[in-house]
């Protein structure tokens, strides 16, 4: 999404923004998610190894309440689909996540590709996976997430919160998962790593 | 979004970021800092690089740094108007540079901490200008939360990810470097520039082994795995980590130490287990080298670090190399998989994944045929997977339990799933034995051998209890595992496969060498054992989940085996399917599934039709109607002989479902009633009811096995004799299923709607055509009141008006039916002067002349060619004079050097050739003599391996699903369809009428190509003749693909090969096909056809065969215009009777021809149908 802020003055930066980098679900088709075309490893990730790519944490979404996107991260996946995900992502929320509580586990699969999410306070969580990351390693996954997420907010976010703690939630998202892969679960480890300590102090 | 009182996400970047420094001051503090201290990030000298290398890179980062700042400077310089500012994300990377030149301030550090980085992380993705800052503040700060954002932003620039460079970041798109124009244009900063400084700066940082460095070099090594792509960094990558490996993986630290997070260890061991972790991590993410025993090594002494994450990342490894070369792994794993070695640690380890990556492990090298020598190696891990059947996490054990059936990430094996459930249902776990455990009284209970399929059902039964909707989405999958492992075991008769034994004896068996029995009185078999899990099973249809619904759906039906009765299952999906929660996605995977089980179990034909036509009546709109067509088709071959009949009527009771009745809730659960409330669901019922009959008229034949050109037993004349009614109780008494279809059809020409008339009377066209007597006159008879509007009255009983003005004649058929009935009459009175002729031979007792009987065979000829205008049937077997004609025809085509299958087109018999030519020399076809069932069921059932199937989309669909593809992203945009090859859904044993298809355009549409609709999107120009329906027709105004077999006879003989079983398989347009498949499977044909058609995608293509067809032929026949012909589209042509015509080539019963003078329209060539013009 190119956009040219550059000359921009402030007051239409404000105001643009949002109208285009938002995703409201308003937007979305209410039609449901259909099979479209194949998904071709492609864009670099050609040197990987099939079980490699088969096995990743295809995607991490952060939404508000609302259906905006706040954090994403893909992995393997080509972008031309991101739009296709996020979209079914967030209408899966809408859809789902009303009136749930917070952290409880909902699961989704479209083919074989499998989704957990769970709201949490203010925002709802998404994680993607395929094969080695299934419902139930997701559902690992996503509590470690969840956990990264109180443990820098305090408590369940409210969006200004997660707002505030933007930075630092990125941070610990960096070290859950790395390349598709979930990488540091425990706590301690990850706060260590996210100050630039050693996973295990002396 | 706008939280009036809180802070959104714009309000974060929009926030005034920094009490930056007053702009002057910090510009020319920052200028001179990055004049001034050659030690600004590009200070530290590339141990790798020469000197003149060094410099010439110091002075292009300082270049590039001096530009950025000096730009930025300027920048700032814009006064500013407001207090409060928003941010954009110029100011954001101005700030960076300033704050950069200045970080050794604490003032400046906690701007970079606190505002500018967590705002800059809004963004998804960070500009390479910004890399000379970053690395600036890699170098010269100290801070480690700034160093480690600073690592966190190095690691988003490095991946290549196209022209947009865009990462997956965070919400907010980067404004694409346009916001950093003023910057660009002075510096020209690109990703070319930094990247190689930041690959020297990471990979420096990655090899220094300064132990007070070592959590910086684990950073650096995590973000240049991010620009592994390039084979350079990859190399470089490896060389890291394999020099890490070399110091500290030799010697590995005992794992009690830590695990838990209880720390202890020297500083030195502790150091070693940190780099332990970040090569191995690393490591994990490069590209697997299987033949390389380093990698092997370095992998398996991971399995014995003390980092429990090493430890995951190594397990992983190791159990993706196992599968590549399991017996190379079990030798390196050696004494690590004994009890008390480090694979029985991780069966305590706390990291789930990585349990799940030993018993992928053990499965990998318990079933290694590799092994076969060693079988103690192999149980070894075998005990080891079986234990992980016990482990506390849902995870785990259902990953050790879809191991035990033999589920394996590549395409499944049958035998391999087979054996996975006798293994199931037959082995017993044991307790390995625990010299440490002294209390043996206590451990004696623990330690008793447990059978794998009880352990298994109550380990399922008390998940499924769970409140989890995962675990119990992932339970149900669980049990579609097992039910696709129980049918492959069914499948294969795996020895002793009886359900009804008593499981207990196997393990009594097992334990007697332990000298104890554990029979506890009570029988359990496995089909008991089963029959209360599929309980708890079907309860779970009651989630509110409707995801989890579905796969306990799936589960259900790959648990269902043929024997049982399915009347629950049948009801319980008519009760979800009235849900409307269930999209169509999910819906269709459901069907899909019944492919699988029905390509898993045959004999299931029958009961998955029953099953398949829930979803036809109840969610007509949402499902695939071309997978489900697939699946009848399918269905209809695998049933078998004695099923056939049973398959077509489950079809065909589509048919007889009442129209839907808006706003009628009494049949929401009943199966039978339709649930098409909306508009959209009654349109694509409507679609189906037309897919129905026009399957019924395709198959009908096949499904009777009635056909005119091997009517088995021949109908005597006196049948023929009787008045109508009494011959059709003969017909259905002779052929119950034929007569069946045909009453079918038949009430369909009256009650459908227009579309479903039209169809079924070119159904019943069919079937006249294919059928011997009776069933033709009575076809005959009935088109022919049909036509005249007279026999309504005698259906007025069963006649539920729609509502439509029929027409003049009742049923609005009339103009399409005279050709109809014209083909038919034609075909009598032939036959009728064919007696007559052969009556006056016998009289006269005279043999026939070559000109009589070349004229008895151009007649032959013709019909034949009027015909396969309606439908395909085999040209050499097919007699439309009759049987009696057959000697007359085979004695002309002996003498001439004809074959049957290319007739009087042949360009060799037109030419006169054939007559000099040797029968020897030319090698007759054999063809098949009879329908082959077998053949046919054979096909049918190894569909998948058939090359037919990749051209049909949804056959590609079916494909997919069945080797378990599906990592598309879910649509939400229908354009993508449009990509889809235009292909039918065509098949092998049954002709398709309707086969062309065009890209789906259509939203509203099913997005079938081989759907009878689906032709008519593009045939636009039908509506010129049939009142706008939108359906395509024996006399479309194209050159349609529609019952013809013409390209039999262009396509020459290169195109024709002899059918060899199932494995002829279609590759092109040139590539071989079958000469004469058995009658009914000519897929080959049709779909070769398909591609003729210039409307439908493949158009150029097909033109370009005529071409080079007329280039190589290159005779020109004259013709004369019979009748006058209006043009019905713009390739088409008029003619007036009487007109001379050169014919330049056929094409599907259609002639391009050209005129000698151009018409009132001034069009010289054109498109006309073969039957206006008489060749001369």
């Amino acid at each position: 999404m190119p956009r040219t802020a550059g000359s921009c003055c402030f007051k239409f930066f404000f105001c643009a923004i949002p109208l285009s980098i938002y995703l409201p679900i308003g937007s979305f088709s209410s039609s449901s998610p259909r099979v479209c075309r194949s998904l071709t490893w492609k864009g670099g990730q050609s040197f990987i190894n099939t079980e490699g790519i088969k096995k990743m944490l295809l995607a991490v979404l952060i939404a508000n309440s609302d259906g905006n996107i706040l954090v994403e991260r893909f992995n393997g996946v080509p972008g031309e689909e991101w739009l296709h995900w996020r979209s079914f992502l967030v209408k899966l929320g809408a859809d789902n996540l009303k009136g749930v509580k917070n952290e409880e586990l909902l699961v989704a699969c479209h083919k074989s590709v499998y989704i957990v999410y769970t709201v949490l306070g203010h925002v709802s969580i998404y994680l993607v996976g395929k094969d080695e990351y299934d419902e139930l390693a997701l559902s690992e996954a996503i509590f470690v997430v969840t956990s990264a997420i109180k443990d820098v907010c305090g408590k369940p976010p409210t969006e200004r919160i997660f707002l505030d703690k933007y930075g630092r939630i990125c941070l610990c998202l960096d070290e859950i998962v790395w390349k598709g892969l979930l990488e540091n679960i425990d706590k301690e480890r990850r706060q260590r790593l996210i100050r630039l300590k050693p996973p295990t102090g002396f | 979004m706008a939280d009036s009182s809180g802070t959104t996400l714009m309000d974060l970047i929009s926030s005034d970021p920094t009490s930056a420094p007053p702009p002057s001051s910090t510009s020319t503090q920052s200028s001179t800092a990055s004049h001034q201290r050659p030690a600004s990030p590009f200070s530290k000298p590339v141990t790798a690089t020469t000197t003149t290398d060094r410099k010439s890179k110091r002075s292009t980062l300082m270049q590039i740094q001096s530009d950025a700042v000096s730009a930025a400077r300027a920048a700032v310089r814009i006064p500013h108007k407001h207090k409060k500012k928003p941010v954009s994300y110029t100011q954001l990377a101005r700030s960076i540079h300033e704050l950069a030149a200045s970080s050794d301030q604490k003032k400046s550090q906690r701007q970079l901490v606190h505002h500018v980085f967590p705002k800059l992380a809004v963004y998804n993705s960070v500009d390479p200008s910004l890399a000379p800052s970053l690395l600036m503040l890699g170098q010269q700060c100290e801070d480690r939360t700034i160093l480690r954002y600073v690592y966190y932003y190095l690691a988003r620039i490095l991946p290549d990810t196209g022209a947009q460079g865009l990462t997956p970041g965070g919400g907010i798109p980067t404004p694409n470097w346009d916001a950093l124009a003023d910057i660009d244009a002075v510096g020209g900063v690109t990703r070319a520039d930094v990247v190689p400084r930041i690959l020297d700066r990471l990979s420096t940082e990655a090899t220094n082994s300064d132990p007070e460095f070592h959590a910086r070099r684990l950073q650096a090594l995590k973000a240049l795995t991010y620009a592994s792509d390039s084979p350079e960094i990859l190399q470089k990558l490896y060389e890291i980590v394999f020099g890490i490996l070399d110091k500290v993986a030799d010697t590995p630290d005992k794992r009690k130490k830590g695990i838990f997070g209880a720390k202890g260890g020297d500083k030195e061991s502790i150091i070693r287990s940190n780099l332990q972790y970040g090569a191995i991590s690393a490591l994990r993410r490069l590209p697997l080298d299987p033949g390389n025993p380093i990698f092997l090594h370095r992998a398996v002494q991971g399995v014995s670090f003390s980092d429990p994450v090493a430890v995951r990342h190594s397990l992983e490894i190791v159990s993706v190399l196992a599968t590549k070369d399991p017996y190379a792994v079990a030798m390196a794993l050696g004494k690590l998989a004994q009890p008390g070695g480090a694979l029985q640690d991780v069966l305590h380890l706390h990291d789930v994944l990585a349990r799940v990556a030993l018993a992928r492990l053990c499965h990998a090298i318990s079933r290694a045929k590799s092994l076969d020598e060693r079988p103690d190696i192999k149980a070894q891990f075998t005990s080891l997977l079986y234990q992980l059947l016990l482990d506390p996490s849902d995870r785990v054990c259902f990953e050790a339990i879809l191991c035990v059936l033999g589920k394996s990430d590549a395409a499944d094996r049958t035998e391999e799933r087979a054996l996975g459930w006798y293994r199931l249902t037959r082995e017993v776990l044991k307790a390995p034995e625990a010299p440490s455990v002294k209390d043996k009284d206590k451990s004696s209970k623990a330690r008793r051998p447990q059978l794998l399929i009880k352990l298994v059902m109550r380990r399922l039964e008390s998940s499924f209890r769970s409140f989890s909707r995962p675990v119990l989405h992932a339970a149900a999958r669980v049990v579609q595992e097992m039910g696709k492992s129980r049918a492959a075991a069914f499948s294969l008769g795996v020895h002793e496969i009886d359900e009804g034994g008593d499981v207990n004896t196997f393990s009594e068996n097992n334990e007697q060498e332990d000298g104890k029995s554990q029979h506890e009185g009570n029988k359990d078999t496995v089909a008991s054992l089963l029959a209360s899990l599929m309980e708890v099973v079907r309860t779970t249809v009651a989630c509110e989940c409707v995801y989890v619904r579905a796969m306990v759906i799936k589960a259900l039906i790959w648990m269902q085996s043929p024997q049982e009765t399915f009347a629950e299952l049948e009801s319980m999906i008519a009760s979800e399917l009235s849900d409307p929660a269930w999209s169509a996605a999910l819906l269709n995977d459901i069907l899909l599934t019944l492919h699988a089980r029905f390509k898993a179990t045959p004999d299931m034909a029958v009961t998955l039709l029953e099953i398949a036509r829930v979803f036809a009546t109840k969610v007509p709109g949402k499902i695939d109607a071309d997978v489900l067509q697939l699946l009848w088709k399918t269905c209809l071959v695998g049933a078998g002989p004695d099923g056939k009949h049973t398959a077509l009527e489950a079809v065909t009771i589509v048919l007889d479902l009442p129209p839907p009745q808006p706003g009628s809730m009494s049949g929401l659960t009943s199966i039978d009633r339709v649930f098409a409330t909306d508009p959209k669901s009654a349109l694509a019922l409507q679609r189906l009811v037309q897919a129905a009959v026009w399957f019924l008229g395709e198959n009908a034949n096949y499904a009777a096995s009635e056909y005119a050109w091997e009517s088995a037993t021949p109908p005597g004349t006196a049948l023929m004799m009787l008045d109508a009614d009494k011959m059709v109780a003969a017909a259905s008494s002779r052929n119950p299923t034929l007569a069946n279809a045909l009453t079918r059809l038949q009430r369909c020409a009256f009650i459908g709607s227009w579309e479903v008339r039209i169809i079924a009377a070119q159904a019943l066209t069919t079937m006249a055509i294919r059928s011997g007597e009776p069933y033709r006159i009575q076809i005959y008879e009935f088109l022919h009141a049909l036509a005249q509007g007279g026999v309504q009255s005698q259906f007025s009983d069963m006649h539920i008006s729609n509502g439509e003005d029929q027409g003049a004649s009742g049923t609005g058929l009339g103009s399409l039916l005279s050709p109809m009935l014209k083909v038919l009459d034609d075909m009598y009175s032939a036959q009728d002067d064919l007696i007559k002729d052969m009556r006056n031979h016998d009289n006269a007792q005279k043999e026939w002349t070559d000109d009589e009987l070349k004229k008895l065979y151009e007649t032959h000829e013709r019909l034949l060619d009027l015909v396969s205008l309606f439908c395909y049937v085999p040209r050499s077997k097919y007699l439309p004079l009759g049987p009696t004609s057959a000697k007359l025809i085979d004695i002309y085509r002996n003498r001439h050097n004809i074959t049957a299958s290319s007739g009087m087109r042949d360009p060799a018999v037109a030419t006169g050739i054939s007559e000099l030519i040797y029968e020897a020399t030319k090698p007759a076809p054999v063809e098949p003599d009879n329908l082959d069932d077998d053949l046919v069921n054979a096909w049918a059932t190894g569909l998948a391996d058939d090359g037919l199937w990749n051209n049909a989309p949804a056959m590609n669909r079916v494909n997919e699903f069945l080797a378990g593809a599906g990592t598309d992203a879910p649509d939400v945009d229908d354009e993508n369809i449009t990509s889809r090859p235009s292909m039918s859904y065509e098949d092998m044993w049954a002709k398709t009428l309707l086969e062309t298809a065009e890209a789906d355009d259509d939203d509203g549409r099913s997005s079938g190509s081989s759907s009878p609709d689906s032709v008519g999107s593009v045939e636009t120009s039908i509506s010129s003749h049939f009142g706008g329906m939108n359906y395509p027709s024996l006399f479309s105004s194209k050159p349609s693909t529609y019952g013809s077999s013409q390209p039999v006879e262009k396509s020459g003989t290169s195109r024709h090969r002899k059918p060899s079983g199932g494995s002829n398989s279609y590759e092109g347009y040139g590539s071989p096909i079958t000469e004469e498949p058995p009658p009914y499977s000519s897929p080959v044909h049709q779909r070769y056809e398909s591609f003729e058609n210039p409307l439908a995608g493949q158009g150029s293509s097909s033109f370009d065969s005529h071409e080079e067809e007329r280039s190589s032929s290159g005779n020109v026949q004259s013709g004369t215009a019979l009748y006058d012909f209006t043009a019905g589209g713009d390739d088409e042509l008029n003619l007036t009777a009487g007109e001379e015509v050169e014919i330049e080539y056929e094409v599907d019963g259609w002639f391009y021809v050209k005129k000698k003078r151009a018409g009132r329209d001034g069009k010289l060539a054109g498109l006309v149908p073969v039957l206006y013009v008489s060749q001369s």
